[in-house]
């Protein structure tokens, strides 16, 4: 459930790199990839987990009477602090809703609060052929939003985020032709470990490390404000580790088994003025895999983009 | 194209001479046992054509040549003739930000072209009609020619990117400033006058202290 929320909350992005005159609009709306000097995005996804799928790689697409659904509200800001620096904000707010036979459960709750900075490390200063636009980006995750061992409600639907500080660091590169663009964001993240308690006595959680690959590319017809978008992202998270606590020994009590998803998604952009955008997404996670010990869900997801022009 | 890429092979050999990476790189490529292979022609060749369209290497012209939109006639800007330096200016007739920026070009050139400087203008873009072009430069009024690219030859030679991009030339062809006209979209919003400063330093003697900037704008349509 919560790789669903995140994937709802992150995924929402899609890359809209349409031709208008003067900007370009990102969808990696943490990141500005045009030149501008503050950018505010506003997104709401919209999701539907239609399977479970354990470690062995079998899904289970489960009844038709029940369902887990989400509308998750996101609010991103970047803005200049430099030339090639950024520091950016990102703000989810999710609704999550269960139903299993007659019983039925939703809560509204704050989301994981994330931080970032980035730096142009390729900057498009003249023209080439082939050399990208290049970006560094580093993130820290606040485990703000109510964490599963938090929960309050019976199907945990107040679970609201990971429960862990989480830092990111990536990569955005991208080149953009006449009509076509190509994208391609690897980045890495490490969650550190916390400790806490049931009635079971204390124990710490490692989930540790994780990544993912996105790739994509888009079509601009005519070079014009319209802009179609394809995009593939597999996904690998270390399993959790529960373990003692340090002053207990660290006796790993349990080991996760890995984590794995693959996003397929499209999206459409359009440029309203050259400092507006809106687009839309459908991400899909059961086309594609491997997929391992996590729900699939599908998605659709808008996005409303303004920007401030340098 | 060959004559294309024997401009390439001579401008890169004159790069790397000036650079300690790449002549690192060339001592390898020409390591004496390598030569009996003939991998070394294979791979200048394939280095040469790669460095090229990286646009690593960019053809020195000695001048520009065209149609002058404005005056109607055709034009030629010879580098060498301008006593401290050419300013070559790519322009659009539909971007706002150019559009934005022409007076202050305008007042540019009648500020240091009696010091030294020539000026010319661009005109690349090959998505605008020329006529389309030549009405809305003629009624800008400006006080410097601006060419008609034919198929961007010229915005390819330097590696224009945007409209309006600028480049400042010596009279060797020597690229001096390159980037955008100042620090912002709108002309008047600009705090930062970034090609004002590059030419102000050229005519005290001093080369740019920023050879490089970032540019603002519309790219260009090849």
């Amino acid at each position: 459930m919560i790789e669903f929320l995140t994937a709802l909350v992150l995924n929402g992005a899609n890359h809209a790199l349409a031709a208008a005159c003067c900007g370009k609009s990102s969808a990696a709306p943490f990141l500005m990839v045009g030149d501008d000097q503050m950018q505010l995005s506003l997104g709401l996804a919209l999701g539907n987990v239609v399977a479970h799928i354990a470690d062995d790689g079998v899904p289970n697409f489960g009844s038709s009477r029940n369902s887990e659904t989400s509308q998750a509200y996101k609010l991103d800001m970047a803005a200049l602090l430099s030339d090639r620096i950024q520091g950016g904000f990102s703000v989810p707010i999710a609704t999550y809703a269960v139903s299993r036979g007659n019983l039925q459960e939703a809560s509204t709750g704050l989301g994981d609060v994330r931080l970032s900075l980035g730096y142009e490390f390729l900057p498009s200063w003249s023209y080439s052929v082939w050399r990208p636009q290049g970006f560094l980006f580093t993130g820290l995750t606040l485990p703000t939003g109510r964490s599963y061992d938090g929960r309050r409600q019976v199907m945990a639907t107040d679970v609201t985020g990971t429960g862990y500080f989480t830092w990111t660091v990536g990569a955005l590169l991208l080149k953009k032709w006449t009509v076509w663009d190509v994208f391609l964001v690897p980045e890495t993240h490490y969650s550190f470990s916390r400790t806490t308690q049931d009635l079971g006595g204390a124990y710490t959680l490692s989930p540790g490390f994780g990544g993912s690959i996105g790739v994509g590319f888009g079509l601009s017809p005519g070079s014009g404000n319209l802009r179609f978008g394809f995009r593939l992202q597999p996904k690998l998270e270390q399993g959790l580790e529960v373990s003692t606590p340090a002053a207990a020994g660290n006796l790993v009590m349990s080991a996760g088994a890995v984590i794995a998803t693959c996003d397929t998604g499209i999206d459409a952009s359009y440029m309203m003025s050259s400092v507006d955008s809106v687009s839309v997404s459908y991400t899909d996670q059961t086309l594609l895999g491997p997929a391992m010990n996590t729900s699939l869900s599908r998605s659709l997801g808008i996005n409303f983009q303004h920007r401030w022009e340098r | 194209m060959r004559n294309k890429l024997k401009e390439c092979t001579t401008c890169i050999i004159h790069n790397i001479r000036r650079n300690r990476q790449l002549k690192f790189l060339s001592d390898l490529l020409f390591w004496t046992p390598w030569k009996g292979l003939g991998l070394k022609t294979v791979i200048t060749f394939g280095i040469t054509v790669a460095m090229c369209q990286m646009g690593f290497c960019f053809s020195e012209l000695k001048q520009i040549e065209g149609l002058d939109l404005i005056g109607g006639s055709s034009v030629r800007v010879e580098f060498k003739k301008a006593r401290l330096g050419t300013v070559v200016m790519f322009l659009s007739s539909r971007c706002p930000c150019s559009a934005s920026h022409q007076s202050t070009l305008d007042q540019l050139s009648k500020e240091f072209g009696p010091r030294g400087f020539r000026f010319v203008g661009i005109h690349s873009n090959a998505d605008e009609e020329v006529e389309a072009a030549r009405e809305h430069f003629k009624k800008s009024g400006l006080a410097f020619p601006v060419i008609q690219d034919k198929k961007s030859g010229i915005a390819d030679a330097l590696g224009a990117f945007k409209t309006p991009h600028v480049f400042v030339l010596a009279s060797n062809g020597e690229v001096l400033f390159q980037g955008g006209v100042d620090n912002s979209h709108v002309a008047n919003a600009a705090n930062k006058h970034y090609l004002q400063e590059a030419l102000a330093m050229i005519v005290d003697g001093k080369k740019p202290s920023q050879k490089e900037v970032r540019v603002l704008g519309c790219e260009i349509r090849r």
